[in-house]
Parts: structure tokens; C-alpha cells; sequence
């Protein structure tokens, strides 16, 4: 285990980044994270999607066994964070879905169609986070121990 | 429900949820009370009834998912607060878990809370606002 300070206690930004009907999310965070040029965020969202596309990590394949997911479906949490990776935002986030009889899937988020709308509150913080590859699982973990 | 605000800057307030009390319509009231207009939260804690709903796209309104009546984990309640024609509105999802492990989540319509629920809400300075949107029906976020 590795800690960071994140924020010596300055007051932190925070976003509403909002999205409407027919976005794809996860590209629409990539996309505010280098507009506003994000170094350092965590941030949670509820809403609700139309077609989604999440992961399972396998670890013996070192890839994301695709889950998709078809249909209307409230998004009931989705939470993440943004660190930097050779100098460009890395967007990791993983959401729980809701079916339509209350049960529930989940994963790490690989695309999201917003419908109607997926409200993500983010607060930005001033030092930034890093990314380093990992080549255990071929994935960029964060390194707090990078400057 | 107690509550303790634990920052000023920006505002950040902890709500403890005691047995009996609904936790959306404490919410509300919360929000009315304390004038608030660009918030969001999140929450964890145990419910002894959650009644969950689904959007349904067709009919543009909340089907019922699921009515529990019985003990869960409270596993993850995230929601956000903003205004509509002034007035504070809270929307919320929850995930809970039964005593097998399994997870049921929806749009949050009632929960009430067995023993507890701690909530964490942080208030921004600037307010948001949501106006109805023809498409979907129901009020969205306007930025």
C-alpha cells in the first residue's frame, strides 16, 4: 500500500458534468477531463443508459471479458477516478446497473449510452496522480510513489 | 436524523440516519431547511424496507423494481441535489444487499432506515438548476 496526499487543504473544484440523451460517457469524461485539464478527480454519477458496455478483468488473459449490456438500465452508482498517464488523463470508473425487476450487474465501464441522463459530480484535486504500467496485468495502476 | 456540519469551505454536512426514518423524505426536508441547491452525496447503512424504481422509457415514469421487506445492507446510496422552480430536488440510487449476498439496486422511492444510515453530502457554492425535458419527461440537470 502506497498514500498520497491529494489536497494540503486548499478549497477543491468541483464539477457537475452532465450528460443527455444518446452521449457515450466514458469518452464525454476523457473529453472534460482534458478540456479542464484534470490531473487529479474522483468523482460519483447516477442516471440511467441505453446500451452499455462493461468489463471483467481476466487476470490469466490480461484483458476485459466484455459484458454487454442491452436496453434501458438505471445506472445506480457509478464511481471513479482520474489520474495522469505519460502526460494524458486516464478516465477508471466502474458502475452498478439496475434491470428492470431490481437486480443488478456491474463492472469496470468500457462505453455507456446516456438515457436520459447521467449526472457526475467530480471534485478535482490540486496535486496531481500517476499512472505507471504495470506489466503484471499489462494495466496503469497509480503510483503515488511518481512525481 | 442528526446532523453536524464538518466543513465550511465548500460546505460539507454529515446526516446520521436513526431506525424509522425514511431516509428520501428526511432528505427533502433537509434540503428545504438548509437552502440547499448544488449538492451531492453519498451513504451507507442498513434498512429494514426499500422500495426501488427503474425507468421505464416507454411510459416515462418509475416502474416499482422491487419492494423489500426485509433486512438489508444499505450498500451504496449516491444522489445529487438541485433545483427545480426553486425548490431543492433529490435524486438518488441505492444498491442493497439481502442476507444471500445478493444485490438489488434502483431509483431510490423509499427506505427506511434499521439501525443506521450515514450519509456524507457536500454542498458547492454554486446552485444547480433542472428544467423538464420534453424528450425523457422528467426534470434534468440544466448546465
Amino acid at each position: 500500500m502506497q498514500v498520497q496526499l491529494l489536497n494540503p487543504g486548499e478549497p477543491a473544484k468541483q464539477y457537475a458534468v452532465i450528460f443527455y440523451q444518446g452521449d457515450e460517457a466514458f469518452s464525454g469524461l476523457l473529453e472534460f477531463a482534458e478540456k479542464y485539464q484534470v490531473t487529479s478527480a474522483h468523482f460519483t454519477a447516477i442516471g440511467a443508459l441505453n446500451g452499455a458496455t462493461l468489463g471483467w478483468f481476466d487476470p490469466q488473459r490480461k484483458m476485459y471479458k466484455k459484458i454487454p449490456i442491452v436496453g434501458q438500465h438505471e445506472v445506480i452508482g457509478m464511481s471513479g477516478d482520474i489520474a495522469l498517464y505519460q502526460g494524458k488523463p486516464v478516465v477508471h470508473t466502474h458502475m452498478v446497473v439496475g434491470n428492470p425487476d431490481g437486480t443488478t450487474r456491474a463492472g469496470h465501464v468500457l462505453d455507456a449510452y446516456v438515457s436520459p441522463t447521467l449526472e457526475v459530480m467530480v471534485t478535482v484535486d490540486p496535486i496531481t496522480m500517476q499512472k505507471r504500467f504495470d506489466p503484471a496485468t499489462d494495466l496503469t495502476l497509480i503510483d503515488p510513489a511518481l512525481k | 436524523m442528526r446532523w453536524k456540519q464538518i466543513e465550511y469551505e465548500p460546505k460539507v454536512f454529515a446526516l446520521v440516519f436513526e431506525t424509522g426514518d425514511e431516509i428520501a423524505s428526511v432528505l427533502r426536508r433537509f434540503a428545504k431547511h438548509q437552502g440547499l441547491g448544488g449538492s451531492s452525496f453519498k451513504a451507507i447503512g442498513a434498512l429494514s424496507y426499500a422500495k426501488l424504481g427503474w425507468f421505464n422509457w416507454e411510459t416515462k415514469k418509475y416502474d416499482p423494481a422491487c419492494v423489500l421487506r426485509e433486512q438489508v445492507e444499505l450498500l451504496s446510496l449516491i444522489g445529487d441535489i438541485a433545483l427545480k422552480d426553486g425548490e431543492p430536488q433529490v435524486h438518488a440510487h441505492v444498491v442493497v444487499g439481502g442476507s444471500d449476498g445478493i444485490a438489488h439496486g434502483g431509483h431510490l422511492l423509499e427506505a427506511r432506515v434499521r439501525p443506521t444510515c450515514e450519509l456524507i453530502l457536500t454542498e458547492s457554492p454554486i446552485h444547480l438548476q433542472k428544467k423538464l425535458d420534453p424528450e425523457s419527461g422528467i426534470a434534468l440537470i440544466q448546465v
